[in-house]
């Protein structure tokens, strides 16, 4: 049934695909003299008022995060991949800085600028890691890296990890039941290869890139928090934040999404993330590099080159760009919509799930099951025995393997859903689970805490 | 439409005429788009002969172009939507945005430069 | 070599159900289609006993299915449900006459009341007469927008409490996209809510909102149910056809991304401070609307006037005088729509104590769509 209640005038003034280009008469929107070089949406720029407007622009979003989410006069850790937006970022905070000291205050907000990067060559051939350090020296900051293998050094005296047994989702069970056991992590295995095997362990493109998304905002969080750096700068454009939007609503990710695209963000462990280049579109800041000479590398992912249907990433990047060719506001609506979302009551006191560290939202499973019946008309209790059945014999082999799907968030089970058994989860996601467990140790409700008893007996020699 | 694939020859200086009918035009890839063109080249100077001078050559076919003589096999689609660019391939012509020079309606001249960059991030 | 149904193990599997993969048989999947249904409306609280309830009949797939499994469900659950066909006919010669026949058809199929609304009556144009005056261009805006009106007039007049549409998971991932591209920030807020109240007088809601298309027209195929499966002859909204367009991209990448963007639409929340369209009364027919005037009467004035982009693009109505003055046909004030409803629902309260109400002992706890919380209330 057709049920289009287009209400707005805006909209019917973008229903239509904007025509062809015809080249421009008028002179820059700026100043008004100069011949333009550049069309940004439907204005057009001289090359120096381009530049000085882009440099404009970084403050202004700068400052308004400062005011929503203020830190103290910290240490900023810029974020750097050397992809074509993190360059900018870092050479148009580099830039800051400076500006800053020249003004009637004495002293810059920031007590320094440190790069943070994380080297992902154990993953991806044909990285140029010693051109990426060269583009954070070029202006005078220290680098500290970590690598994407770091994620399974163990952290603590008694290290373990979590590996998978059995995950499923209705309908082959009765209910959904994500099953780990632990794993010693003594470094036996190298970090390289257990990164090497994660990826491999995952179903699909899409899954990959998640996870890689996963370890590398953890790992960047980390080595803020160990430089002393209570602000985090990512270099997300208005493009990547876009088609982010689409892409995450697109895998479930609705309930935690703020946290991961919001302009600014509070983190767990004391540190806040800004997302200064929201503002700016992709090609806004491919002329900004080209005219400041600012140099960036191809950063590689699992789906470069490959077609659009290869991720839910490639699919919602080609779309959302594509979409904004016809109709050019369309990065910025977006943008703008994304800023006027905000986590929900129940997501800020919800616990991080064990695998990405977002918000769990606490009904997930509740959800799917409600949505979905596979039983018969009169389905058997033997159906529910089966799945008992199944962690039994599970038992047999390994020693207790035990269900960890109230820690997941929704995202997170269908990727797990889809892995191969055995897959061994980053060491994070064991410390993330035992904090569950000392935080449920604390609290007052009996059938409760004896359940949990249970679990903390089978994980007691790794709890401090 | 004739061309060579050449690089130029400081020796074969001729008079830059604006009807000439050969233009020298170079073809610039970077941001990842060189991943789609034959060895990966970065830079490709293409020697054009207009058989007819008095039709200018208009990026819409130049851009056609391209896609058959400088993209390698099977990736023409990664370059090429319809009749233009991929959305997220920037496309600049002498330093100038092309949207601001008419896109593809621009008539080519003897010596432009035309630098394609990807913006998108799957390359 | 046949295979045999994944849940009853016993019959011959014959589909393959895109919203889990299984391979089930005819009986299993009609159990769980209607089982689906039956668990959305229960835990949603849709329904009261006693309700009079309209569905939104158009004569395609979703409101055929529909009409056919709400008369299922009450039955079998017994909900206590009076229900009722309503549909509305624009004015589309060829296209909506032969639909509509289909809802004659199904009137008399499932023994339902009909009750159809037209433009033409309601408001003195019909869609071809519209088509005629605007061109092709924004006709889906005169559409989209009298329909709603017109639904909400026929639930009056039939008193009716409630109004389900056949709005099904594909169409919710679809509005939830669309309202991300627009930015359409308060109703991306809004189009997860399985039910909305207080949007004009009666309450609207889907009962299909977790079921897939394709499942939909799987159980009309499978049920021989009778149902007219022709687009509408004027084009969709631009935006609309993008996040289609996408839907069907996105689910050959990964099949369960509806619900997962359901879900997602679901968790969204707006933040505090955000300015929302406050929801006032039209000062002309007294229909919901976030301006003085509605969008309809707007419409209207503009046809009526000869200014066919009133209300459409931003060409401004100067001197506004009697907006009625060329009115073919009077509208009738929501207010008069209203209280001729309570007249006649004091009536039926009348007939209906005249005679003994029987206790009604049938509640199964199971079914209880009712608002006790306390399972112990309803045995």
């Amino acid at each position: 049934m057709c049920d289009s209640t287009d209400s707005q005038e805006q909209q019917q003034q973008q229903e239509q695909p904007s025509g062809r280009k015809r080249a421009t008469s008028k002179p820059c929107i700026k100043c008004k003299t100069a011949q333009p070089s550049v069309a940004i949406r439907l204005s057009v720029y001289c090359k120096d008022c381009f530049v000085k407007s882009a440099i404009v622009k970084f403050r202004s979003a700068l400052s308004k995060s400062r005011k929503r989410a203020p830190v103290s006069r910290t240490k900023v850790m810029v974020a750097l991949s050397g992809g074509a937006t993190s360059s900018a970022m870092l050479r148009l905070m580099d830039d800051y800085q400076h500006m800053e000291l020249k003004g009637a205050a004495a002293e810059p907000i920031y007590a320094g600028v440190v790069v943070g990067h994380v080297d992902e060559s154990t993953v991806f051939s044909g990285y140029e890691d010693t051109q990426i350090c060269a583009i954070a020296t070029d202006c005078g900051v220290d680098v500290v890296v970590a690598r994407l293998e770091d994620v399974f050094v163990p952290d603590s005296d008694q290290p373990a990890l979590l590996e998978l047994v059995h995950a499923t989702i209705a309908p082959s069970a009765s209910r959904d039941q994500f099953c780990v056991q632990l794993a010693k992590n003594d470094g036996a295995t190298p970090g390289r290869e257990r990164l090497r095997a994660l990826f491999a362990g995952l179903g699909s493109a899409t899954d990959r890139e998640d996870m890689l998304d996963i370890l590398k905002t953890f790992l960047l969080t980390r080595l803020a928090r160990q430089a002393q750096c209570e602000l985090l700068l990512m270099g997300d454009s208005g493009t990547r934040i876009a088609a982010k939007l689409v892409s995450l609503t697109s895998r479930g990710r609705g309930f935690s999404l703020p946290l991961e695209i919001g302009a600014e963000s509070r983190l767990a462990g004391g540190v806040t993330v800004y997302r200064p280049m929201r503002d700016y579109i992709m090609k806004e800041i491919a002329f900004f590099n080209l005219w400041t000479k600012q140099r960036s590398v191809v950063v590689p992912t699992f789906t470069t080159g490959a077609p659009t249907t290869a991720s839910i990433d490639r699919l919602t990047e080609a779309f959302v760009v594509g979409l904004d060719r016809d109709f050019p506001s369309t990065v910025s609506t977006v943008c703008r919509t994304v800023q006027k979302l905000e986590l929900r009551e129940d997501a800020l006191d919800a616990l991080p799930c064990i695998v990405c560290n977002l918000p769990a939202e606490p009904n997930a499973q509740v959800w799917r099951n409600r949505l979905t019946v596979s039983e018969a008309p009169n389905a058997q209790p033997a159906l529910s025995n089966a799945s008992a059945a199944l962690v039994t014999d599970v038992k047999a082999q390994h020693q207790s393997p035990f269900d960890v799907t109230a820690h997941l968030c929704y995202s997170c089970q269908s990727l797990l859903h889809f892995a191969k058994p055995g897959l061994a989860l980053p060491a994070f996601c064991f410390e993330t689970y035992r904090e569950h467990v000392k935080t449920a140790a604390n609290s007052t409700s009996n059938d409760w805490h004896q359940r949990q008893e249970t679990l903390r007996r089978q994980i007691e020699e790794f709890l401090l | 439409m004739e061309s060579s694939v050449r690089g130029s020859d400081s020796g074969d200086a001729r008079p830059v005429a604006h009807d000439e009918k050969c233009l020298t035009i170079t073809a610039m890839y970077s941001g990842g788009m060189e991943r789609l063109i034959k060895d990966e080249k970065t830079e490709v100077v293409h020697k054009i002969e207009r058989k007819d001078d008095s039709t200018p050559l208009m990026m819409e076919e130049f851009i056609a172009y391209l896609g058959k003589t400088d993209v390698a096999e099977g990736k023409q689609d990664m370059f090429i939507q319809e009749n233009s660019v991929r959305p997220g391939i920037m496309v600049i012509i002498n330093m100038v945005d092309w949207e601001v020079e008419g896109e593809l309606e621009y008539e080519l001249k003897n010596n432009d430069c035309v630098e394609f960059i990807s913006t998108l991030h799957g390359g | 070599m046949p295979r045999q149904c994944d849940i009853c193990h016993d019959a011959r599997a014959i589909v393959r159900r895109p919203k889990t993969a299984q391979s089930i048989c005819k009986e299993c999947f009609f159990h769980v289609f209607e089982t689906e249904v039956h668990n959305t409306i229960v835990s949603s609280r849709l329904f009261q006993r006693g309700d009079r309830v309209g569905i939104g009949a158009s004569g395609g797939k979703d409101s055929t299915v529909l009409a056919y499994v709400m008369k299922t469900l009450n039955e079998r659950y017994n909900y206590g449900l009076d229900l009722y066909l309503l549909s509305v006919d624009e004015g589309i010669a060829g296209y909506r006459d032969d639909s509509l026949e289909t809802v004659k058809r199904n009137k008399e199929q499932y023994e339902l009341p009909l009750l159809i609304v037209s433009y033409e009556q309601l408001y003195g144009w019909s869609m071809d007469s519209i088509v005629q005056a605007v061109g092709r261009k924004n006709n889906c805006t005169f559409c989209g927008v009298f329909r709603r009106q017109a639904l909400d007039r026929g639930a009056l007049m039939l008193d009716l409490d409630h109004i389900v549409t056949g709005h099904n998971a594909d169409d919710v991932a679809e509005t939830i996209l669309m309202n991300i591209f627009r930015g359409d920030i308060s109703r991306l807020g809004r189009c997860t809510e399985i039910a909305t109240t207080g949007d004009g007088y009666v309450v609207r809601s889907k009962p299909f909102k977790y079921a897939y298309e394709k499942e939909i027209v799987m159980y009309a195929y499978l049920r021989r149910l009778d149902y007219f499966s022709t687009e509408c002859t004027y084009s969709p909204n631009a935006y609309r056809g993008y996040a289609r367009e996408f839907l069907k991209s996105l689910e050959r990448v990964r099949p369960s991304a509806i619900l997962d963007i359901i879900h997602s639409g679901e968790a969204m929340h707006v933040a505090a401070d955000v300015q929302l369209p406050t929801l006032d009364r039209c000062e002309r027919c007294g229909y919901i609307s976030s301006n003085k005037v509605c969008k309809a009467c707007v419409l209207l004035e503009g046809l009526e006037r000869g200014i066919p982009k009133l209300g459409v693009s931003r060409t401004n109505a100067k001197h506004i005088e009697d907006p009625t003055a060329n009115r073919a046909v009077d509208l009738v004030h929501f207010e008069t729509l209203r209280r001729d409803a309570l007249e006649l629902r004091r009536i039926r309260m009348e007939n209906k104590q005249t005679t003994q109400p029987e206790p009604d002992a049938s509640c199964q706890r199971s079914a209880c769509s009712c608002a006790c919380d306390n399972a112990a209330d309803c045995s």
